[in-house]
């Protein structure tokens, strides 16, 4: 009954939402300024969930998000300017290209964890970047890839911000619905069980290797699909754009939002994108707010604005799996053994 | 009852460097028997079940279920194969509700792929109707129904290991592993856990059960393997080992203190 | 023949003094990761301000001269280890490690930042601090080489006599083997785990003046590439083992010298990251000490 109300609550406040989200850029047509903001939450609110998918609801910790963009969108760029190939089909090949990319990582790290997951992660992106930036012919190395064409539907040039609003608008729902389904399966009990306790989820049949690096391809792919929207948007890319920064922005972002849940990394995205907006001073400062941000949220608020409890540290590590060496077997606290 | 053994180990030994954690263990588990193992702190308890479901690979010796040599098998193995176990230290899912935690149970048994996720197949609802209705019913055994959509984390120490207990049978085995099920309970709670065991092996399954609680143990128990310092130093029913002079004098010789 | 093997002699001789520069980061990096079991991320950022403090404002502005320089960049280390450990690490006092990882990221975004708003976003010039040159046959070592291979030397034997001789250093080792142990033993933790912080800080920060002077430059985002090869050196010792990690830094060097040779100097930090992640895959458990990459 009350879960009913709740559900029908909620229908309605996503109907409201979308209404407004579709209706918005009819107000803002000629407001490339307005506009361009919106693309750009949209943008990082699909990077941010698809590194939710990872650190949030499988527990790993990748700070490396970058290189999978960078991925995505020089696959765009090298599709479309040589090969003369469409968003349409640019979009789900750069997610595979992600995906793909994402199996050398994660293959051999399926096993590491916290620190040396994360500066495998980061060393992994860095590498992308580089090789990127040293490229020669193929990515022309420093001075980037221009030229791409605006992205078209059927013969329509999708070319203005108003057009590409709508794209990104599309985009976002799909990611956030595809990702909100598969963790409502046994696939994202899965991932959950893992970041919860992986021990436990092995004995329950979760074979955990293997969905650590399904989760890591799922992801990434997403990240993909980010950096060919990104490519078509620009119509240039270059390795600049790709720094271990736009990692951190974007970790920053899912981290204030609340790691492992749907709504949070939308948040955390809107937010940090709308605020160096407001404070137009700031925008030198940019990354500072970005890391001031993570250490305000981790003082006050770890779960972040609407976290899945994740980061719920407590007091001082209450929460910490207590993980115990394979024969260590503590008095039984009944006592009295009876012999 | 049968005397199949649907669990035996022959000379099973572990051995972290020097430390002979279980040494040349052989013991057998009757289906449909509640066995239970026993012995003081240190006997190699936890690590004869690590060993068993695939945590701790064997240094020596083998394992064998329902007649099929399974020693060095993949922890993520067991369950599909008919073993699924409890932790001693208690280890749920802590941010999932009670429901869910069950249901992470079921996952080597359902279909549901990628696709099936996304698109909503009929694959998908069924697997999700399944693991709804059988969860419920396993947490209405465990006498957990009304815990179904609470936080893990946040329910009773007795009612975490209850619900651990009905995690582990969601993958329906044959053979349910139990590690100190009764530790830290008060007198209730264990009589309520002595009920829900009783019911389980009622329903066929066999049951092996670590436990500090002898009480417990002799009620519930129709063999006991007792262990001490990583060798068996006596098998038998609850008579036979509650008579033992070598059981008395392993839990006089360190108990004392 | 004779000319090939002078050449690559040469090569790893370079390689050598740029390896000393890993060591001494690497050394300090094992210093806070592994006997504080903190996981940190914002080493780099210490190393770059240690080479802003000591390279660009000591040796290049304030014309201190080599030696008051590095005293500089490990005092101003020190001091930026101080105020992480308050941002960072003080509040969560063995919580989630994850905490620490995130904590650090932040602030290193901070400081990298910061130091571009506040500093420069451009290479800064740092002039020779000396500029002779020894000939040995056709090799050439430089004297500012001899001179971060001697720093090295001086500060690992320094480290040695404070971790064996003295109380301090005995109780930061007792903490680092068990905290809770030391503690019981009266070892106020707390503040030996800050000590420790702030002393591995201080040599990443000694480690940024020798980089700001070997290669002329200091800039404020060299930070994130010192950071992954102070780590990278410190996997090869197992990331807590001071002998092991300034042998990973050596070799870091080395390698990297002869890789640059047979691709391009644009490979460089490839071949270090690549290096980092072979080593994390193939020996982890090994390589890796006692915490970190559990294999279960």
């Amino acid at each position: 009954m009350i879960s009913r109300l709740v559900r029908q609550e909620r229908t309605v406040f996503l109907a409201l939402l979308a209404t407004a989200l579709l209706a918005f850029p009819l107000a803002f047509r000629e407001n490339n300024y307005i506009l361009r903001i919106a693309i750009n939450i949209f943008l990082y609110a699909i990077l941010c969930t698809s590194l939710n998918m990872i650190n949030g609801y499988s527990g790993q910790f990748n700070i490396g998000q970058a290189g999978f963009y960078c991925i995505g969108a020089y696959t765009a760029a090298i599709l479309s300017t040589r090969h003369g190939i469409g968003i349409w089909i640019s979009l789900p090949v750069c997610g595979l290209m992600a995906s793909v990319a994402s199996l050398l990582l994660g293959i051999p790290t399926a096993r590491l964890k916290g620190i040396f997951l994360a500066m495998s992660t980061l060393g992994f992106s860095e590498i992308i970047r580089l090789i990127v930036l040293n490229g020669g012919e193929f990515t022309r190395g420093p001075m980037g890839i221009p030229g791409i064409p605006p992205a078209s539907l059927f013969g329509w040039e999708l070319g203005t911000n108003f057009h590409m609003y709508y794209l990104a608008l599309l985009l976002t729902a799909l990611t956030v619905l595809i990702c909100a389904n598969v963790l409502d399966s046994r696939i994202g009990r899965a991932w959950i069980a893992i970041r919860e306790d992986e021990l436990a989820a092995r004995a329950m049949g979760i074979p955990t290797v293997r969905y650590k690096i399904y989760n890591l391809a799922f992801s990434t792919f997403w990240a993909g699909v980010a950096g060919c929207y990104y490519a078509f948007l620009s119509n240039f890319v270059s390795a600049d754009s790709f720094h271990l920064d736009e990692g951190f922005v974007i970790l920053g972002m899912v981290l204030v939002g609340g790691l492992g849940s749907i709504a949070g990394p939308l948040i955390g995205a809107a937010i940090l994108v709308i605020i160096p907006e407001i404070f137009r001073f700031l925008a030198e400062y940019r990354l500072i707010l970005y890391g001031v941000a993570i250490l305000i949220t981790m003082h006050l608020r770890p779960q972040g604005i609407c976290g899945g409890g994740v980061m719920d540290t407590g007091d001082a590590g209450s929460v910490r799996d207590q993980d115990e060496p394979p024969d260590s077997e503590p008095e039984p606290a009944t006592g009295g053994d009876g012999t | 009852m049968s005397e199949e053994r649907i669990l035996e180990t022959r000379e099973l030994s572990i051995h972290f460097g020097g430390l002979k954690a279980v040494d040349k263990v052989d013991m057998w588990v009757l289906r449909g028997h509640v066995h239970g193992i026993i012995g003081p702190n240190g006997a190699g308890k936890t690590t004869l079940f690590n060993a068993l479901t695939g945590f701790l690979q064997p240094t020596g010796g083998r394992i064998f279920f329902k007649g099929v040599d399974i020693t060095g098998f993949p922890s993520h193995r067991a369950a599909e194969l008919g073993l699924c176990r409890s932790f001693q230290n208690i280890k749920l899912f802590k941010t999932m509700t009670a429901i869910e935690n069950v249901r992470v149970g079921f996952h080597y048994r359902l279909r549901t792929t990628l696709l099936d996720a996304i698109f909503r197949t009929r694959r998908f609802r069924e697997d999700e109707r399944l693991t709804l209705e059988r969860g419920r019913e396993l947490l209405e055994t465990m006498r957990l129904g009304q815990y179904a959509d609470f936080k893990a984390a946040k329910l009773p120490y007795g009612t975490q290991r209850r619900l651990e207990i009905a995690r582990a049978l969601a993958s329906d085995p044959e053979l349910l592993l139990l590690d100190e099920p009764a530790a830290g309970m008060n007198p209730a709670e264990t009589a309520e856990l002595s009920a829900c065991i009783r019911r389980i092996s009622a329903g066929g399954r066999t049951i092996v059960v670590i436990e500090h609680d002898m009480r417990l143990i002799m009620e519930i128990c129709d063999r006991i393997t007792v262990l001490n310092q990583g060798l068996k130093i006596c098998e038998g029913d609850a008579e036979t080992v509650r008579h033992d002079p070598g059981v008395i004098q392993a839990y006089l010789g360190r108990s004392a203190g | 023949m004779s000319d090939t093997f002078v050449y690559y002699a040469q090569l790893v001789v370079d390689g050598l003094a740029q390896g000393a520069i890993y060591a001494l980061m690497a050394i300090g990096f094992a210093v806070i990761m592994g006997s504080l079991d903190l996981v940190t991320f914002t080493y780099g950022e210490v190393v770059m301000l240690g080479a802003l403090a000591g390279g660009y404002y000591g040796v290049a502005i304030l014309k201190l001269g080599i030696w008051l320089s590095l005293l500089l960049g490990f005092a101003a280390a020190w001091l930026v280890g101080m105020f992480i450990d308050v941002v960072c690490y003080r509040r969560w006092p063995g919580g989630p490690p994850e905490v620490w990882l995130i904590t650090t990221i932040g602030i290193s975004t901070v400081l990298k930042s910061g130091s571009q708003v506040l500093f420069s976003t451009e290479q800064e010039f740092v002039p020779d601090v000396m500029d002779g040159m020894w000939e040995i046959g056709d090799l050439r070592v430089l004297h500012i080489q001899v001179l971060i291979i001697g720093v090295l030397f001086f500060l690992s034997a320094s480290l040695w006599v404070f971790l064996g001789k003295t109380r301090l250093g005995m109780q930061l080792r007792a903490v680092s083997m068990d905290k809770t142990a030391a503690a019981l033993l009266g070892v106020r933790v707390q503040r030996v785990m800050t000590i420790g912080n702030a002393i591995g800080c201080a040599l990443g920060g000694v480690a940024g003046v020798l980089l700001g002077a070997y290669y002329n430059s200091v800039f404020a985002i060299m930070g994130g590439v010192a950071g992954i090869k102070a780590f990278a050196a410190a996997v090869f010792g197992g990331l807590t083992s001071i002998p092991g990690a300034a042998l990973g830094g050596l070799l870091l060097g080395v390698l990297e010298n002869l890789g640059v040779d047979l691709f391009s100097s644009g490979w460089r930090d490839i071949i270090g990251f690549g290096v980092m992640i072979i080593v994390l895959l193939i020996k982890p458990s090994g390589l890796l000490g006692r915490k970190g990459a559990e294999k279960i």
